[in-house]
């Protein structure tokens, strides 16, 4: 495996209720380190279920994962916080906890982590500034509109500073200004940080953003 | 943010549930506190009593059923009075008289000579006729009565002479009268209720030194090997064997026991309903890669939380509670409130037990939720 790849999916399947449904069939991807992946296709072509298997939240039915030379299932059985150190996620509904203020989620993955408790702070409200929320720390998150909750959203993502980022439709409920928003976001984390960054997402004017593209369709590869 | 924190926000943010689940524990706290309380009032009455009176062995009659019910032969006081290592034998009549159509009281007598006067504060003088009695500060604020006033104890009028003060509460909530009289009420004219000695101590028995707890077996077992029809205690171990006393810790142990198994289950079924609520959020604690550990803690903070501020409350209601039996007419001249800081951590420890052991089974479930089938749901 050459030692710029930091994921490697090889030949992977993923069914679901006992066969009948076939999420992935036979991936094989490789994400080089530092890249900027976008995964394009329609609703239910399986893009989540990619995602959700790169971050090691699933397993596949078959084939194997590799993080950096490793299998991930062996990575998350070794250690609970290979996860948390290395992939950040941005979920599709963004999962943020609404009775908790944009410092607090933005924290909860830092709870986790061997910094005081005068460092988390800091790291957590640096990253809400450069989500340009200042002024949003102590709202509820109930109280934001969506662009501002997914943008929280990737805040949380990147506060343990992974080496990948997945974003699971991370532009699917803005408007136009937010998407742009958000794109920059992302573009200034893996220029500036070499996060690797892989994006699911259905819009195809979005996925012309980006450096290299995939196109999933019925759990295949097409393009 | 913290851990902590983060429990007492999910807390917080589910109000009323949190409200009836920590009156729930602080009902069985309450519970607690105040039956045990009572029952330790009681058996610490008891050691009181025999610590001002510096009294080692209780003679009282073999197999009866309490301290109140023996009645043995006032003559074996002189007997044992002829045992080189006692120092000291005073015999007691116990009773109880109604007083106001409501309440009792206990009444003592004692000879006119008994050394159990000894070390009694006293205001006024100590009873020297068959019509005289002298009464426990706690009767005097209750009754309102002074020295020179009449007291009426079962149907026999009493000048009060004096007026005591006694570390003892079963002391200060008591009329003392002279023995003579009391068995003349009772109509026991040779009987006393039991005998109080007092062993001496650094004696020498033959020529050996004995200790001072072999010192007062010694005389115990003297005893005993006189009056076969006698039970002689060891003070230390009176309060343990008393049935009465007993009975009463057992019974308030029994009853608090099933106050905190309900309140076990109150906290389960919050925690659990908690947990169920909240298998989004923990799916994507999991998710964004929370260790177990640190979920099952989340949980724990929750629940021992809910127990510790029902803790707090129960050791509030619990003293309401108490101060409402010690006013009861059958117990008020018996107890005294007594809410030592000692006491109080027990309760709060327990509760705090509590919260642990209902936490375990909610926290359980937490960490086997899956977090891709939160993922999928949504």
């Amino acid at each position: 495996m050459s030692e710029d790849v930091l994921i490697e999916v090889k030949d992977v399947s993923k069914y679901y209720e006992d066969g009948k449904v076939i999420a992935l069939n036979s991936i094989n991807l490789k994400i080089i380190k530092g890249e900027f992946l976008v995964i394009k296709g329609p609703s239910g072509s399986g893009k989540s279920t990619l995602l959700h298997l790169l971050g090691g939240l699933d397993s596949p039915t078959k084939g194997e994962i590799y993080f950096d030379g490793k299998r991930i299932k062996d990575l998350n059985k070794a250690s609970r916080l290979f996860r948390i150190n290395n992939i950040g996620f941005v979920f599709q509904a963004f999962y943020l906890w609404s009775t908790l203020n944009v410092l607090e989620n933005v924290s909860l993955p830092l709870m986790e982590s061997n910094l005081k408790k005068k460092e988390r702070l800091k790291r957590a409200k640096s990253l809400i500034d450069m989500m340009g929320l200042t002024d949003k720390y102590f709202s509820l998150v109930g109280n934001l509109s969506v662009g501002e909750r997914q943008r929280v959203a990737i805040a949380r993502a990147l506060a343990m500073e992974s080496k990948v980022l997945l974003a699971d439709e991370p532009t699917g409920s803005l408007d136009s200004k937010n998407k742009e928003n958000i794109l920059d976001i992302f573009k200034r984390i893996n220029k500036e940080n070499g996060t690797t960054i892989v994006m699911a997402t259905h819009e195809i004017a979005v996925a012309s953003f980006f450096n290299r593209s995939i196109k999933l369709l019925d759990g295949r590869i097409v393009s | 943010m913290n851990l902590f924190t983060l429990a007492f926000k999910n807390l917080w943010n589910r109000k009323v549930r949190t409200v009836l689940t920590v009156l729930g524990v602080g009902v069985s706290i309450a519970a607690f506190v105040s039956l045990i309380g009572l029952a330790s009032n009681l058996t610490d009455a008891y050691k009181a009593t025999y610590e001002r009176r510096e009294t080692d062995l209780i003679v009282r009659e073999k197999g009866s059923f309490d301290l109140l019910s023996s009645a043995i032969d006032k003559e074996y006081i002189n007997r044992i009075r002829e045992i080189p290592q006692v120092l000291d034998v005073n015999a007691m009549l116990i009773d109880f008289s109604l007083m106001k159509l409501k309440d009792y009281v206990l009444v003592f007598g004692w000879d006119v000579n008994s050394s159990l006067f000894n070390n009694m504060k006293i205001r006024g003088r100590l009873p020297k006729s068959l019509d005289e009695a002298i009464i426990g500060e706690m009767i005097a604020c209750k009754f309102n009565k002074k020295i020179g006033d009449k007291i009426e104890i079962k149907n026999s009028k009493f000048t009060i002479v004096g007026i005591f003060q006694s570390r003892s509460v079963f002391e200060e909530g008591s009329v003392v009268m002279l023995l003579e009289r009391l068995q003349q009420i009772k109509k026991t004219p040779t009987k006393v209720t039991l005998f109080n000695v007092t062993v001496k101590k650094d004696t020498i028995a033959g020529k050996k030194r004995i200790d001072e707890n072999k010192e007062v077996e010694y005389v115990q077992s003297q005893i005993s090997n006189l009056f076969p029809d006698a039970e002689v205690k060891n003070v230390h171990s009176i309060v343990s064997s008393d049935n009465l006393a007993s009975t009463l810790i057992n019974f308030a142990w029994a009853i608090s026991l099933i106050a905190f198994i309900i309140a076990i289950s109150g906290i389960i079924n919050t925690m659990v309903t908690s947990v169920l609520e909240q298998t989004r959020e923990i799916g994507i604690l999991i998710a964004i890669g929370w260790r177990n550990v640190k979920i099952i803690s989340l949980i724990m903070y929750e629940s021992i939380l809910l127990s510790f501020l029902g803790g707090i409350v129960g050791l509030i209601l619990g003293y309401g509670i108490m101060r409402t039996l010690i006013s009861l007419p059958q117990l008020q001249n018996i107890s005294r409130m007594h809410y030592d800081i000692m006491f109080m951590l027990k309760a709060v420890s327990i509760s705090l037990f509590i919260g642990f052991l209902s936490g375990i089974y909610p926290a359980l479930k937490a960490i086997s939720i899956e977090p891709i089938e939160v993922l999928r749901y949504e």
